[in-house]
């Protein structure tokens, strides 16, 4: 994550949380921690869902503080009190876990198990308190939420293109790998390795923000769409590499390798050109030139194909050895596909 | 952990905590609860002196910043200040360390609360030895129940990767079985997307667990996980055809089949687990898997050839199903020298 997307992301939740504090001064009206915390908790939203997850979690923690308080008030017996916040706690911490073992202190039980818990937990000093923690809960709301939607607010378009360039950048640099792999030079299978290692990394959500969030209900219909077509053809992109990685791993005949090392090279090479093209116009917003014929090296890579091999299926599924490099032609033309498609869906 | 285990560590701590609170009759008590029930959800990693420093670090962190919460309380003017600067410091440190996102966002939440209640000097005394004591608890209640390995156990993380694998096959050959995969395929591929987000963490940890063994001992682990390396990516090469047959009624023929070479791909991956876990040799055998693939073979030149528009891709297919075959072998070598 860069310097500007990290400030653009804690900015707004140091100010809300600033705002609540000074607000509190003047209007809370029962323990003066209820507005910063209820401001910091709408903010936990994800992209592109400030307002529908805001909103959400603000009538979880009203209903948190509502059970809690009404408990408390009805229940006098502290033993009984400790009992069942220990139960209500525990289950809603088990649906939260039962729901995402790694996101599950995001989730709404979790939220409702934690205001529960600290609602229970405080002494109750006079009847109206039920009412002044709601109040304060509201007010706390209302700053997090316009906080969120106003001070640099997240655009899910400009986010979901910086998630997506660096992983577009590793599959690039991937593919260079996998193309030394095929030819055995020096160190490739440890470099091929370690280029699948970092495509790895920037697949996965926790680790480099990848944009899983277009899969969240509640994101605008006409970005969600777009945005998942376009997800989906990118991590089809890493599948083909490792696809390709696998059949790269075969030992082919070096001269038959050397028959197909030209089209070979030459699509491979404007493969690559189209993955940076791809990452540039997503990090810059902008065509770049260099990409002009998608289609031209696959006819020609494809017809010296089939002057080194045999043509039939039947002569084809006689030698394990042509079989991989079908396989491997074919990955390249399901890259070259999946690329138009991302190239298409920018438009 | 499951999530049962999970919620029986929360209950234990929570009840320990209440008991203890009660016990000694502080007024501060609450904060006993809060702070043990808090750092209990912290676990950040599978090895147990990582974890239990990680939990005594963000506990510390806690108590200094109730105190200085506390402080700061007094002075109205500052406050505000305090708190932007500390929420500033916690989110922008989950953002760059995401695993440690939990210990900075409960760190921040004690320190909001503890401002919007501040306390004299005595009391304050109190509920810092409480937070203290919640500390203690939660380090207890997870030395006791299920707590992380001492050193890195490689042979768990390879069973986690060969359950986590056997369900990523099962899912993708599920699809070929599903008829509305086409409607349906942003549902479909997320779940995918999940699948391999978990084999994803546990390559990276047996990759790290694997950098800090010794030279002669990482030998046999080294060439495991390039085998297991493979198997991954030939069950991704396997799922390809789901977007490279694009009539899913294409699938009907060979169903039954498919469903057969997923069930012994899934005993296959059983059998690993087993051998892992078992001291004596267990009997490896892939029979079954193969006479599976003659049959997807046979349907192949019997049906396929001739209904499908592509039958290059079921030709591709059935020989990554042989290289399935031939990695499960190596796997199972690998094993046994382990």
């Amino acid at each position: 994550m860069n310097k500007i997307a990290i400030i653009k992301r804690v900015v707004p939740r140091a100010l809300a949380i600033f705002v609540a504090v000074v607000i509190s001064f003047y209007f809370a009206l029962s323990e003066k921690f209820w507005l910063p915390l209820a401001a910091m908790l709408v903010m936990q939203t994800g992209v592109g869902l400030a307002l529908r997850q805001g909103m959400e979690r603000f009538f979880t923690i009203a209903l948190g503080v509502a059970l809690g308080t009404v408990l408390v008030v009805v229940i006098k017996q502290p033993v009984l009190i400790a009992v069942l916040t220990a139960i209500l706690f525990t289950l809603f911490c088990y649906f939260a876990v039962k729901e995402s073992l790694h996101y599950f202190v995001l989730s709404m039980p979790f939220l409702f198990a934690l205001i529960l818990l600290i609602t229970m937990l405080l002494p109750i000093s006079h009847p109206t308190i039920l009412y002044e923690r709601l109040y304060d809960v509201t007010i706390g709301a209302v700053v997090g939420l316009v906080t969120n939607l106003v001070v640099f607010p997240v655009r899910a378009d400009a986010e979901f293109r910086n998630n997506v360039a660096p992983v577009l950048d590793a599959y690039r640099l991937y593919l260079i790998s996998i193309m030394d792999l095929l030819y055995k030079k020096n160190g490739a299978f440890e470099k091929a390795l370690a280029s699948k290692n970092r495509v790895e990394q920037t697949l996965q959500a926790q680790s480099a923000f990848f944009p899983v969030w277009v899969y969240q209900s509640g994101l605008s219909i006409a970005l969600r769409q777009g945005h998942r077509h376009f997800l989906v053809m990118v991590e089809r992109v890493g599948q083909i590499l490792f696809s390709m990685h696998h059949v790269a791993r075969y030992s082919f005949d070096p001269v038959l390798l050397k028959d197909l090392q030209a089209p070979l090279e030459g699509f491979v090479s404007q493969s690559e050109k189209i993955l940076q093209a791809l990452a540039t116009v997503l990090s810059l917003n902008k065509l770049t030139e260099g990409v002009s014929d998608l289609t031209e090296e696959l006819a020609q890579l494809e017809q010296r194909f089939k002057a080194v091999v045999p043509l039939s299926l039947e002569l084809l599924d006689m030698s394990k050895e042509y079989v991989y490099l079908a396989a491997f032609i074919h990955d390249l033309k399901d890259l070259r596909l999946t690329q138009i498609k991302l190239a298409q869906a920018l438009r | 952990m499951t999530a049962v285990q999970y919620s029986i560590r929360i209950l234990i701590a929570i009840c320990g905590a209440f008991f203890l609170a009660q016990y000694l009759q502080w007024s501060q008590g609450y904060w006993l609860v809060l702070s043990a029930v808090l750092l209990m959800q912290i676990r950040i990693d599978n090895f147990f002196w990582k974890n239990s420093w990680v939990l005594l670090l963000s506990g510390i962190l806690m108590a200094v910043n109730v105190c200085l919460a506390n402080g700061f309380a007094s002075i109205h003017y500052l406050l505000p200040f305090y708190l932007f600067l500390t929420t500033l410091v916690t989110v922008c440190f989950s953002l760059i360390k995401t695993e440690y996102f939990l210990s900075a966002f409960f760190v921040n939440l004690v320190g909001i609360i503890a401002a919007g209640m501040p306390v004299s000097g005595a009391v304050l005394w109190a509920r810092v030895e409480c937070v203290f004591f919640g500390i203690l608890l939660a380090l207890l209640v997870g030395c006791l129940c299920w707590p992380p390995r001492l050193y890195p156990d490689l042979k768990q993380q390879l069973r986690n990767c060969f359950s986590n694998l056997d369900e990523l096959q099962k899912k993708l050959f599920f699809i070929y079985l599903k008829r509305d995969y086409a409607e349906q395929h942003f549902f479909y591929e997320r779940d995918l997307h999940q699948q391999r987000e978990l084999i994803f963490f546990d390559m990276k940890k047996m990759n790290e667990a694997l950098e800090k063994l010794a030279p002669a001992q990482a030998n046999n682990w080294r060439d495991c996980f390039d085998h297991l390396n493979h198997l991954f990516d030939i069950i991704i090469a396997l799922g390809n055809l789901r977007y490279r047959i694009q009539d899913q009624a294409t699938f009907e023929v060979c169903e039954k089949e498919l469903a057969l070479v997923s069930i012994y791909i899934s005993k296959g991956l059983d059998n690993l687990t087993k051998q892992l876990k078992s001291k004596k040799a267990v009997e490896f055998n892939l029979d079954g898997f193969v006479l599976a693939i003659r049959a997807v073979e046979e349907i192949y030149r019997s049906t396929l050839q001739v209904v499908s528009k592509d039958p290059l891709v079921f030709l591709l297919f059935i020989q990554n199903l042989y290289a399935v075959q031939e990695e499960l072998n190596s796997l199972a070598n690998d094993v046994e020298k382990l």
